[in-house]
């Protein structure tokens, strides 16, 4: 069984904090001359059930009362269980058995710190202990040579910085309209369901059909209809038409209404839904914060991977809210207003009917037929009847004639066709008639080659041509007033109303809850971002703090931070802030504000946890945020391209040269006769990164690497066992 | 520690009144010195020029000067029914050594703090209280001269327009003083001031209300701010639109409360002092064919000027006589 945790328990320190829990696999770090008076305590770790293996890292030599007897560790019956390294000297030499002499140790950094450190990593803790166990020795001691790919404290901290420039920057990069892609989702382009119905709409319709009406009787004013039968539709045709643009405005009245309501309810929530709805709209549809809610996050989350920046998203999200949230219908109230009051003018009717200019014709006329048709009293009847019918075709028009609110009648008319029609043709008829007496000897020498059928043949055709006169004179009066009726102007007109007013319901009523619920969350979420952005601006700086330099120490050579480790840290920053943006979500799909501070609160404690963990299990392990595998991945992949020592580190045998954990006068303790152990190890990332470049394929198939699932240590551990005389079993725990 | 101080009344009246000074009070919108104090167990807020701050900067008398000419004509223009809306003048001396004002305590805290986290609801309270505030100014002929964010509090729904320390009064010429918040009229300091001169800093605080950062081009503002804003923003001051008129759009009430015309009560003391004046500048009445007559000088009028005349002599005698005594 594998180990998947290991604590390290310290007992050099009387004052160090015991561990919250004993679990898994525990290293002991002790003096060597302590063993024995830890006694109990290492029986105590032991005795627990989910601790599943020990090893006490045994530092120093214990102090008998013979120098020369060889003894270095005395090992107490509670150890027996355990794997017990002995380290002689914290910092080691360099020594390769058989091979080279030992010399001084290169390495500035303490070896059994590396050691500890290394054993921290459960498949290292794994592979030691049973390696130890294989070994004919109670205690081995341990050589290393490891190297660490843990990111160097000082351009870490650089790296968190340019991060947190980066986040908290306050441009955007790359402009993106966010609220286009979320209103086209949300927000209808078409006029679907946005149907009137009630009040508005019957006085529509009521405004169309006394268009339509008028319409229609002006088409009837020209015909026969309007002029012979009785009743008449357009006996009162001025108040109908009247009474239609009454009507068309009522219908902007009603429109404009509706708009003004519907501008309230949008814009401060009065009048009530059901006071506009009473008025003829489709009640506005149901909006579903939930699904509103994981489309806003998507596509939040989607411009954090593109690497937005918190500030300028949460500013985009904040001008979503803006958009998306109900504008109201100011402009259209205000369109409807300016259009009105509306009417429809009663154009004037012709004032004459039948034109005064006919006039000098009806008197030759008249004359013409009495002549032709006379002398006797043939002539006198022939006269005086087209003389009537001149002036019953011009009474009749004339009473005909509309008024501003009805016809004007027959006996209105009467007394001006007397006056005009009748005179004329009586004096044409008297004149015509007198005439052909007068000279009826003359005009009958003159007509004497005429045939017989000319003259009555020519009375018929001037009454005839009489008749058309009167019928062309109505209805060239009947077009010229009905072109100045101003129906279709009118219905046009309607039809703006109605478009003005569906498009409206469309566009801000019908998806009003919609709106109201896409605002609140993306105002809910640009405030949580906002102060994501604030609070990582100024906290993210207790972040991966770096050392102060020693006045002392070696001046470190200033590089540019590896873009690989800029992106790992960036990457881990961002989870941070979408996993502190989590409650986001489903406080903007319940339209609930989160308090202030709250997102604060949060991102400082994750803020904690994430540099608590980048402590405890190194950048390349502390994955809890930064769940994204490929910017490790090339991080990884660049330690291990910019060390060489790390290859040869991994490939080290059992006499390749490592750092032995004692003083070189302590190597005569060590068995070099018998078998060694040893043990290597990498990580699992870099197993895959190898795998992925194929350039060391022996390696990543060797079985002797163990790939551990954390840790940052690539190299190998050396076991050499002590030889039985340097370890003295004692038995009691007391020596 | 009580003090008494010696101040005017909004009303005109002189009074001596005993204040307490408590602690200093910030706003970010006022350059004045001021401090929380308590007259007869109520709080108030004194606004004042403090000798040193005088010397180092004389145009803080100015600043206070125009603080107590708007919070005066405020008083006058709503003498029983105070707006809530705006910052009340008690009273003030502005000739004292240390000149102050005496203002109500202001309600709720800078609308900084709070605009951030408004839902929709608020925001649209909030625009609205701004321009009725506005409103109100207009009515009374006074013009804030710097509306910010710095210059509004917010009170749980209510909208405050405190610091009139940049304040002019309608028709007056312009004070030319550049500020990111004043229209283009009045950073010029053309013409003379208009009631529509603070729509402008209005327009600019409604947008950075609703859009957060008012640097952005004015075509992505949502649709809603551009019909309600664009008439101000694109139009010279005397065409834009009134207060009344933005008012209307946004469906708030634009009723203003019972207020007088202290011009009008003025009025006919006023008509009065013309006709005086121009008869005294009269010229002189052409001579008349009538003849001459003596001025009639009434006896008792004539009697009291010789009597002042005496007593003067009189006194100055005495005065004489006296100090050759003492002397």
């Amino acid at each position: 069984m594998s180990t998947s945790r290991i604590v390290l328990v310290d007992l050099r320190d009387p004052e160090a904090e015991p561990p919250d829990a004993l679990e898994g696999g525990v290293v002991v770090v002790d003096r060597a001359d302590a063993l024995l008076e830890h006694a109990e305590t290492y029986l105590a770790l032991l005795a627990e059930k989910m601790v599943t293996a020990v090893v006490c890292v045994a530092v120093g030599e214990v102090g008998t009362d013979n120098p020369l007897d060889g003894v270095v560790l005395d090992i107490p019956p509670a150890l027996r269980h355990a794997t017990v390294l002995w380290v002689g000297d914290p910092r080691g030499v360099d020594w390769a058995p058989e091979r080279s002499a030992p010399r001084r140790s290169e390495s500035s950094e303490d070896a059994l710190d590396s050691l500890v450190a290394a054993l921290r990593v459960p498949a290292l803790f794994d592979r030691v202990v049973a390696t130890a166990e294989g070994l004919p020795s109670a205690a081995v001691n341990p050589g290393v040579r490891l190297v660490s790919s843990a990111a160097d404290p000082v351009e870490l901290a650089e790296a968190r910085a340019a991060a947190v420039r980066s986040l908290c920057a306050a441009e955007h990069a790359t402009p993106h309209d966010l609220g286009e892609s979320i209103r086209r989702s949300y927000l209808p382009s078409g006029r679907d369901g946005a149907v009137l119905s009630g009040p508005v709409q019957t006085s529509r319709t009521e405004a169309l059909r006394r268009l339509d009406h008028v319409a229609e009787l002006a088409r009837t004013l020209g015909t026969a209809k309007a002029l012979l039968y009785s009743p008449r539709t357009t006996e009162r045709l001025g108040s109908q038409v009247v009474w239609a643009g009454q009507a068309v405005e009522n219908y902007r009245r009603a429109v404009a209404e509706l708009l003004t309501r519907m501008d309230g309810q949008l814009q401060v929530g009065r009048p009530s839904v059901e006071d506009v709805v009473a008025l003829g709209v489709p009640r506005p549809r149901e909006a579903d914060g939930d699904e509103i809610a994981a489309d806003l996050r998507q596509a939040v989350e989607a411009r954090l991977d593109d690497g937005a920046a918190l500030s300028p998203l949460a500013r985009d999200l904040r001008l979503v809210a803006a958009n998306s949230g109900p504008q109201g219908c100011a402009t259209a109230v205000e369109e409807v207003r300016k259009r009105g009051p509306l009417s429809l003018a009663m154009p004037e009717f012709r004032t004459w009917p039948l034109p005064l200019a006919a006039l000098p014709v009806v008197f030759p006329a008249c004359a013409l037929v009495a002549l032709l048709c006379g002398p006797g009293w043939l002539g006198w009847v022939a006269g005086c009847l087209l003389a009537v019918a001149w002036f019953g075709s011009g009474w009749l028009l004339l009473a005909r004639r509309p008024g501003p609110e009805a016809e004007r009648g027959l006996e209105d008319a009467l007394v001006p066709s007397v006056a005009t029609y009748g005179v004329s043709g009586v004096l044409g008829a008297v004149a015509g008639a007198g005439a052909g007496e007068l000279f009826a000897v003359r005009v009958a020498r003159f007509l004497v080659d005429v045939p017989r059928w000319a003259l009555p043949g020519s009375a018929v055709l001037v009454a005839v041509l009489s008749a058309v006169v009167v019928v062309v004179s109505w209805r060239s009066a009947v077009r010229e007033w009905r072109d100045e009726l101003g129906v279709a102007r009118l219905r046009a007109t309607v039809g703006d109303l109605t478009q003005i007013a569906e498009d409206v319901t469309a566009r801000e009523w019908l998806p009003m809850l919609r709106r109201r619920v896409l605002a609140a969350a993306a105002a809910e979420v640009a405030a949580g971002l906002g102060e994501i952005a604030t609070t990582l601006g100024g906290s993210g700086d207790a972040l991966f703090v770096a050392p102060e330099p020693s006045p002392g120490g070696q001046t470190r050579m200033v590089r540019p931070v590896p873009q690989e480790l800029y992106a790992v840290v960036r990457g881990d920053l961002v989870d941070v802030c979408r996993t502190a943006l989590e409650i986001a979500w489903p406080a903007a799909a319940a339209d609930v504000t989160t308090p202030q501070g709250v997102y604060t609160q949060r991102l400082e404690r994750l803020l904690d946890e994430y540099g608590a963990d980048v402590r405890r299990n190194g950048l390349m392990t502390a994955t809890r945020f930064g769940t994204a595998r490929g910017p490790r991945d090339a991080l990884m992949a660049r330690v291990w391209a910019e060390s060489p020592a790390a290859l040869a580190a991994l490939r080290a045998d059992g006499a390749d040269d490592m750092t032995q954990l004692c003083r070189s006068g302590q190597l005569g303790y060590l068995s070099t006769g018998a078998t060694s152990g040893l043990v290597r190890v990498a990580p699992a990332r870099l197993r895959q990164v190898l795998e992925r470049d194929g350039a060391h394929a022996a390696l990543v198939a060797d079985p002797g690497v163990a790939w551990s699932e954390g840790g940052e240590f690539v190299g190998a551990v050396r076991l050499l066992p002590l030889r039985p005389e340097s370890v003295r079993q004692v038995s009691g725990g007391v020596r | 520690m009580a003090e008494l101080v010696r101040c005017r009344y909004v009303t005109g009246v002189l009074a001596e009144i005993e204040v307490e000074e408590l602690n200093e009070f910030v706003t970010p919108g006022a350059a004045l010195e001021q401090r929380l104090v308590k007259v007869n167990g109520r709080l108030y807020l004194r606004k004042y020029v403090s000798r040193a701050a005088g010397r180092r900067n004389p145009r803080l008398y100015d600043l206070l000067r125009n603080e107590i000419r708007a919070g005066a004509r405020l008083g006058q223009v709503f003498p029983d029914r105070y707006p809530a809306e705006l910052p009340r003048l008690v009273a003030y001396n502005i000739d004292a050594e240390e000149p102050f004002a005496l203002l109500r305590e202001y309600a709720g805290s800078p609308a900084a703090e709070h605009v951030a986290r408004f839902d929709d609801v608020q925001r649209r309270r909030f625009e609205s209280g701004l321009l009725r505030a506005l409103h109100l100014t207009a009515q009374a002929g006074v013009v804030h001269g710097a509306v910010s964010m710095d210059s509004v509090r917010w009170d749980d729904g209510t909208v405050h327009l405190v610091d009139f320390e940049s304040s002019e009064r309608v028709g007056e010429p312009r004070r030319a003083c550049r500020s990111a918040v004043r229209s283009p009229e009045q950073t010029a300091g053309t013409g003379v001031v208009d009631e529509r001169d603070d729509l402008w800093g209005a327009a600019l605080l409604i947008r950075r209300l609703h859009i957060g950062d008012a640097r952005q081009e004015r075509g992505r503002d949502p649709q809603r701010l551009r019909e309600l804003l664009d008439p101000v923003f694109d139009n010279p001051v005397d065409r834009r639109p009134l207060v009344a008129d933005l008012l209307g759009r946004l469906h708030t009430d634009a009723h203003l409360p019972p207020h007088v015309d202290p011009e009008a009560q003025l009025a006919a003391g006023r008509a009065l002092f013309d006709r005086a004046c121009a008869r005294k500048r009269a010229p002189a009445a052409p001579p008349t064919r009538e003849p001459v007559r003596s001025p009639v000088v009434p006896a008792d009028g004539h009697g009291k000027r010789v009597f002042h005349y005496v007593a003067a002599a009189v006194l100055l005698c005495a005065l004489i006589i006296g100090a050759v005594v003492l002397i």
